[in-house]
């Protein structure tokens, strides 16, 4: 889940998802707009792989649990 | 009928009168009293006399009804009144001994309001009538289920026989198989493929032909499982890998070849039958290819 398997490439994984996450993460930005970008890029095909909300939820909370972003008043947050 | 069937049959009867408007309620309506009232007769319009403003009637009862059906009676309160008094002044014009008198309408299990039943009381009033009211969706459906079991089934259609229905089974397994098995077969399903040479692996796993051609044959569909696993974010591929490894794993410490083969197609179909046998065969096929079943060749090192 985290990670990539045999059958879980790389834009599927949490991991990958989460390399996502911190590219689109310039400012920060609330859940909903993080939902939203990534539903855009993945109409746009600019994200390949199909990922649920609940998926966004685990990947900000591995990101969370790893330090590379935070919460602040609402918004998530890359930590410098 | 038992007490399940009958709730079965009476959701679909509602569900029907839901989506019956115009003339598909008229018929509904006509349907039941055809076998509710051996005397009920059904009136249809004819060419520019229309039905006179009766749509049926027990003759020898002098009972008449009208029916309407709008696709939202909410929305068209005024028009009932006034079709109520327009349509009655007709059936009285043309028919004679008139007794009772009936508006059904399709209110959608809403009910009418108060204005269209002060209406109707003031036509049994002036008229004399014996009675008058109106027959709405539930008054149907107590006289629909007052009749014999196979008439109700003519109207509300049959309840599926529960053998026929696909095992409700929420494991991951069902969830694939049950998807694979609404796949249609594609003429153009074998370009898609690039079938992997996997004859060393059919060797080594002491597999016949015929299995062989199975496997294949489950390959033409498995770029369509590809598509349905890339499209689900819950990590399916993984979890269903897992289960079929699992059997495999269990059905190898006593069988091997054909008998494994054979063994691990019936341990994950829901049933021991064709449609569901072919669906698990096309998920074999996939994780074959994989290797995460099966024994798998040693490659030998190019120097």
């Amino acid at each position: 889940m985290i990670i990539p398997t045999k059958h879980t490439n790389f834009s599927e994984s949490l991991l990958g998802f989460g390399s996502y996450i911190l590219t689109v993460l310039e400012s920060p930005e609330s859940i909903d707009s993080l939902w939203n970008q990534y539903q855009n890029d993945f109409n746009k095909k600019l994200y390949y792989a199909k990922h649920s909300f609940d998926n966004l939820l685990l990947t900000i909370v591995f990101l969370h649990s790893i330090g590379v972003v935070k919460e602040q008043d609402g918004v998530v947050i890359k930590c410098s | 009928m038992d007490v399940q069937e009958k709730t079965f049959a009476r959701q679909l009867f509602q569900n029907k009168i839901l989506k019956a408007d115009g003339q598909i309620f008229e018929d509904i309506f006509s349907a039941t009293m055809n076998y509710a009232e051996t005397d009920f007769q059904q009136i249809k319009p004819w060419g520019n006399i229309g039905d006179r403003k009766n749509d049926g009637y027990i003759k020898t009862k002098g009972i008449f009804y009208q029916v309407y059906a709008p696709e939202d009676i909410r929305k068209s309160y005024t028009n009932v009144v006034s079709k109520l008094k327009i349509d009655f002044d007709g059936l009285k014009a043309q028919w004679s001994h008139v007794n009772e008198f009936y508006f059904v309408v399709n209110d959608k299990y809403k009910g009418v309001n108060a204005d269209c039943e002060k209406i109707i009381q003031e036509i049994k009033i002036s008229h004399n009538l014996n009675d008058a009211g109106f027959l709405t969706a539930k008054d149907l459906e107590n006289i629909l289920f007052e009749l014999e079991d196979d008439q109700i089934y003519l109207i509300t259609g049959h309840i599926p026989d529960p053998a026929n229905i696909k095992q409700l089974d929420f494991s991951i397994l069902n969830e694939v198989i049950g998807h694979i098995m609404q796949l249609p077969l594609n003429e153009g399903d074998k370009p898609k493929n690039v079938l992997p040479n996997w004859n060393k692996k059919i060797k080594l796993n002491v597999l016949s032909e015929s299995v062989s051609q199975l496997l294949i044959n489950g390959g033409f569909q498995s770029h369509s499982l590809k598509e349905y696993l890339k499209n689900n974010s819950d990590f399916l591929a993984d979890s269903l890998r897992d289960k079929m490894n699992e059997v495999y794993l269990q059905e190898k410490e006593k069988k091997s070849g054909d008998e494994l083969f054979w063994a691990i197609v019936n341990s994950a179909s829901p049933k021991v039958e064709h449609i569901y046998q072919t669906s698990v065969i096309v998920i074999m096929s996939k994780y074959f290819e994989t290797c995460d079943i099966f024994e798998e060749p040693v490659q030998e090192e190019v120097e």
